[in-house]
């Protein structure tokens, strides 16, 4: 009987963690760390901090919240006004505006009922942020609303991008749906077919007005948006999350296979592709003629304009975020809390490691 | 071997979720049916087993080696395993089903949570899973209120009210009290374990459905009654043992 009893106790007490384990419930970014950088410092967002770390010498300068709140948790990579603001949405469908100096809080926007996931664009008319609540957020440099808040059919958790030659936005949605937003109005002025998967890669877009885009339905598009026609379309062997990278007359991206491709702009036929390692999953960096990636199982790969690796490093740990550059320095983003954040030089070695003080 | 099992359950699920104009709730349900008919041949066997092993435990002949050798354990031990031979019951046979249900069970579990995949890192292993959906990514969590990636509340006067939480305590106390068979000797120690168990049981799995996601206590509630119809279907449901005492005849 007693021996019954205890087993009835600890299935009771085992069956929730099981059910935990998988439920997702908890207000823990379930994503990776996401980074941005200015000349002095790096912005990284991961769970329930954002840190700024000095460049020079990997030291965390300050971190926000100074004391960690279970209900902050961050997944998006902060992003940096020319302003003087370091712009960041949480878990909790805050978004913060810090001093990139301090780290203090200058004002908070609490309108979205979903997580920010995507960064927030920021350019001289506003700050565009994408949220999970399927809204993109308009606001004014100093946090006030500039026009309601435009609906997509899903969550936008990619970020969006700007263009210089007219007073648009492009914003991409999980919905499979490319908008061009007017930013003076919220008004709609285009939305694409529908591209066949959802989008949560960042696009980019060419001085000649041409969209790269990827996709789950693992295709690379390439849409002329000043007639708004699909030029062509590349189909990969797995969804397609990076962004791509313009060079010259090249794009390069990976997808969730591991493939990393190097793309003719204007035709959209394949120069090479190479497979180093598993998912690739943030964005490439072109860096002096050397383009650096990285995968989930870890690596960090530099290769030349055809495709032969230059140098690579196995780190231990899973990358996610793709490398920024800034100052002579590459930055990675690691999801191991004992190695937060990397710095190496343009050949490939290291600098310094960050790991975050445990604070109490 | 277990990647390829929740695989094939998140595909399947998503197969169904496709099939039904892409209403994940329905889909849930739809599902939820599905695995219960096809562990049905295993739920039967179980019943039955149980049946057997409860008519033989209140024979006059169990209770008389019950007796005779309650002051030696091993050779009640071996009497017992005779009287098992002769009724041709195994003490396992209610077991095995239940163990083999288990891991269908948390596969269920799983797959619904799996393509839900409401974060960033759940959407890149749900990737891993998917054979020819990626379509139908992001799954549309909304079903009647609920947003299915989220613990339920029904907004009513400014209060949030777990109704399905509510839902899965009464559905699990009703189907409990109706599947577990009443035992003459009101003293016997298994029937005080199932009385105990019909009481904790509902609040245990209200609290689950509480403070998980709402999908799963869909899948609760529409696997309580899949348990009970099956019941009903095979005469096994005992619907006096709804009332109270003092009311039944």
């Amino acid at each position: 009987m007693k021996l019954k009893k205890y087993i009835i106790i600890l299935f009771l007490s085992a069956f929730p963690l099981i059910l935990g384990a998988c439920s997702g419930r908890t207000m823990t970014a379930s994503g990776w760390p996401s980074l941005s950088a200015d000349d002095t410092k790096a912005y990284l967002s991961f769970n329930n901090h954002v840190y700024a770390v000095n460049l020079d010498t990997g030291t965390e300068a300050w971190r926000f919240p100074t004391q960690p709140d279970s209900k902050i948790t961050f997944y998006a990579a902060p992003t940096i006004s020319d302003d003087g603001q370091l712009i960041i949405g949480g878990y909790n469908g805050v978004l913060y505006s810090l001093d990139p100096q301090t780290g203090v809080k200058n004002w908070t926007f609490e309108k979205s009922e979903g997580r920010y996931i995507g960064s927030a664009l920021i350019t001289e008319k506003g700050i565009f942020a994408p949220s999970s609540d399927n809204f993109l957020y308009a606001l004014s440099l100093d946090g006030k609303e500039l026009w309601p808040p435009f609906e997509t059919t899903k969550p936008i958790w990619s970020s969006p991008i700007s263009d210089e030659n007219c007073d648009c936005i492009y914003v991409p949605s999980m919905d499979h749906h490319l908008y061009i937003i007017d930013t003076n109005s919220g008004d709609l002025i285009w939305k694409s077919d529908d591209l066949g998967g959802a989008i949560v890669g960042k696009p980019a877009i060419s001085d000649e007005k041409i969209l790269y885009v990827g996709t789950y339905g693992k295709e690379m598009y390439a849409i002329d948006v000043s007639n708004k026609q699909t030029m062509w379309k590349f189909g990969t062997s797995n969804w397609i999350w990076s962004g791509p990278t313009i060079e010259g007359d090249r794009i390069y991206f990976g997808d969730l296979s591991g493939n990393f491709y190097s793309i003719d702009r204007k035709s959209g036929s394949q120069i090479w592709q190479i497979q180093p390692g598993e998912a690739i999953v943030g964005e490439p960096l072109v860096l002096n003629g050397q383009i650096i990636f990285t995968t989930v199982d870890g690596k960090i790969v530099s290769v030349n304009d055809e495709g032969a690796i230059k140098w690579s490093q196995q780190i231990d740990g899973d990358l996610y975020a793709g490398p920024i550059y800034s100052n002579g320095t590459i930055l990675v983003a690691n999801n191991k809390s004992d190695a937060l954040l990397m710095a190496y030089d343009e050949n490939g070695n290291q600098r310094w490691i960050f790991t975050p003080e445990e604070k109490k | 071997m277990w990647d390829s099992f929740i695989s094939l359950m998140v595909n399947s699920l998503l197969y169904i979720y496709r099939f039904v104009g892409q209403d994940f709730g329905l889909a849930i349900i739809l599902f939820t049916i599905l695995i219960r008919l096809i562990i049905y041949p295993l739920n039967a066997q179980q019943v039955k087993s149980s049946r057997a092993l409860q008519d033989l435990q209140q024979s006059k002949k169990w209770k008389e080696i019950q007796k005779k050798y309650k002051d030696d354990k091993e050779k009640f031990a071996q009497e017992q395993m005779k009287l098992y031979k002769e009724a041709g019951v195994s003490p396992f046979g209610s077991c095995l089903p239940t163990i083999i249900q288990f891991p269908i069970i948390i596969g269920l579990y799983q797959a619904i949570i799996r393509s839900l995949a409401v974060t960033p890192l759940q959407l890149f292993n749900l990737s891993h899973h998917l054979s020819n959906s990626a379509d139908l990514i992001p799954i549309n969590n909304h079903f009647l209120w609920m947003d299915l990636s989220q613990p339920e509340r029904l907004m009513a006067f400014g209060f949030g009210i777990p109704v399905l939480a509510i839902i899965v305590v009464i559905t699990t106390y009703v189907q409990s009290k109706l599947i577990t068979p009443t035992t003459p000797n009101a003293n016997d120690q298994g029937a005080a374990m199932s009385k105990a168990m019909n009481l904790y049981m509902p609040v245990f799995m209200g609290w689950l459905a509480y403070s998980f996601s709402s999908g799963l206590a869909l899948y609760f509630v529409i696997s309580n009654l899949a348990t009970i119809l099956q019941y009903a279907l095979m005469g096994k449901v005992d619907w006096k043992n709804l009332l109270p005492k003092n009311l039944k005849v």
